[in-house]
């Protein structure tokens, strides 16, 4: 990859980069970094990684980058965002897109990242499975538990309201 | 077949576009028979999430590098060709002056080397002579001690000469014309000159006693100088032969001969059993 490739990439893909990284870690500031860090990786290792799978190198650098960074933190949920779920839960006239954004924080990690790769960005099982390290089967499972909960949640919220 | 147990699955893979058009069709079917499973179909739907497309990343300008592809400045075409030929003619001029001429002959041993002069057009040439039949004087040597080792070597030259209009009118003066010969002796011991005239009838003789070099064992360097001086009538000349073996003077004699002068040319021969010259003076303007 040249630099006017990898260029491209940052013109492409730093915007759908940034947003995953930034749904998963709520902070703006450390996505920003992990953002950078995954950029500057891609940089470095630019003349063995193609044009063509720059997008997943730059997932996977980022995902791991995230996944480093939420261990060695271990963030607690933020008392705001307990409230905003509850508010969701609680709350009839919420838009349902708002109230699957806050359904989705109950996920478990692994479940929100998978869920968050196949409909934000519509990458297959396979690939799924190399930025997260699983296997496609691993993936599919996850999903399949991530829609299930979610789908419940949704079910239920209706036949509360 | 789908059941109870398994409509999940069935549904879960609706949504993810992963059924076959025959999964599909009994999901259908299915969903006919159970009515109660379309809300689950819609809220598995529901679970597709969407990204937000107002985040954007702020810091983008931060990542981009210098295309230095963009910076290579591509010489322009015409100063690339300029410099293709600069190259090719800087090769071509290396090449005609360090290789080796194929006129250079390092075994040549008789070098002529003409007196640059104002009145004097010196174009001289080296050629074999054909025979020795052409002589019509000739100047032979004979050595007492002769290496058989050495072949025989023929030179031939032909020079034109101008004479100087200011030394014409005087017949004290020589033209301008002057030239050393080399020519290199192996075991110069007792070297005789015995010159001719094409008759056969000696001129003169020339008895070069060179035993001393003999000793030294190295190789002697004979040097003819030779001087035309014309005659009153402008049409006969006067050729001197001067000898002179390894910057000696005292060890040669000088020799002198007449030669006629036939349709404004000369024709000097120098024959030995090693060296064959032959060397043919015109005059331009006698």
């Amino acid at each position: 990859m040249n630099p006017r490739e990898y260029n491209e990439c940052v013109t492409r893909y730093s915007d759908a980069v940034y947003r995953f990284i930034v749904a998963n870690l709520k902070d703006e500031e450390d996505a920003q970094d992990v953002v950078q860090n995954a950029f500057e990786v891609l940089w470095k290792n630019s003349y063995k990684v193609e044009f063509d799978k720059a997008k997943s190198y730059l997932f996977t650098v980022a995902y791991r980058d995230m996944i480093d960074f939420i261990r060695k933190h271990k963030r607690k949920l933020p008392l705001e965002e307990h409230h905003e779920i509850i508010a969701a839960t609680e709350n009839p006239y919420t838009g349902t897109t708002q109230i699957i954004g806050c359904f989705l924080k109950r996920l478990p990690e692994v479940q929100q990242h998978i869920l968050m790769l196949r409909d934000y960005e519509g990458y297959d099982y396979k690939t799924i499975g190399e930025i997260t390290g699983l296997n496609e089967s691993q993936v599919k499972v996850y999903l399949f538990r991530a829609r299930t909960a979610l789908k419940k949640l949704i079910v239920k919220k209706e036949n509360v309201l | 077949m789908i059941n109870m147990q398994n409509v999940d699955e069935y549904l879960f893979r609706s949504v993810e576009n992963d059924l076959s058009p025959t999964e599909e069709k009994l999901l259908l079917q299915f969903l006919e028979k159970h009515p109660e499973f379309k809300p689950e179909l819609n809220a598995y739907k529901q679970t597709i999430v969407t990204p937000p497309a107002e985040v954007t990343f702020k810091k983008k300008s931060t990542l981009y590098k210098p295309d230095k592809t963009y910076r290579i400045t591509i010489m322009p075409l015409f100063l690339r060709v300029a410099a293709v030929l600069v190259l090719l003619l800087s090769v071509a001029t290396a090449i005609y002056y360090f290789l080796p001429s194929k006129h250079t002959d390092k075994n040549e041993i008789a070098v002529v080397r003409p007196k640059q002069t104002d009145d004097v057009d010196n174009n001289t040439t080296i050629v074999q002579p054909e025979s020795k039949s052409s002589v019509p004087i000739v100047v032979s040597t004979s050595k007492s001690q002769a290496s058989k080792k050495n072949p025989k070597q023929n030179y031939s030259t032909q020079q034109s000469i101008e004479p100087n209009k200011t030394e014409a009118n005087s017949s004290s003066k020589d033209y301008a014309f002057d030239n050393n010969v080399n020519i290199p002796v192996t075991n110069p011991v007792d070297t005789s000159l015995h010159i001719y005239q094409k008759d056969q009838t000696p001129l003169n003789q020339l008895i070069v006693n060179n035993q001393n070099h003999t000793q030294n064992k190295k190789q002697p360097e004979a040097t003819i100088k030779r001087r035309l001086t014309p005659t009153k009538d402008k049409k006969t000349g006067i050729v001197s032969h001067w000898l002179r073996l390894n910057g000696n003077d005292k060890l040669a004699n000088s020799i002198d001969f007449v030669s006629q002068l036939k349709d404004k040319e000369i024709e000097i021969s120098y024959s030995s059993r090693y060296i064959n010259f032959q060397k043919s003076i015109s005059l331009r303007n006698p």
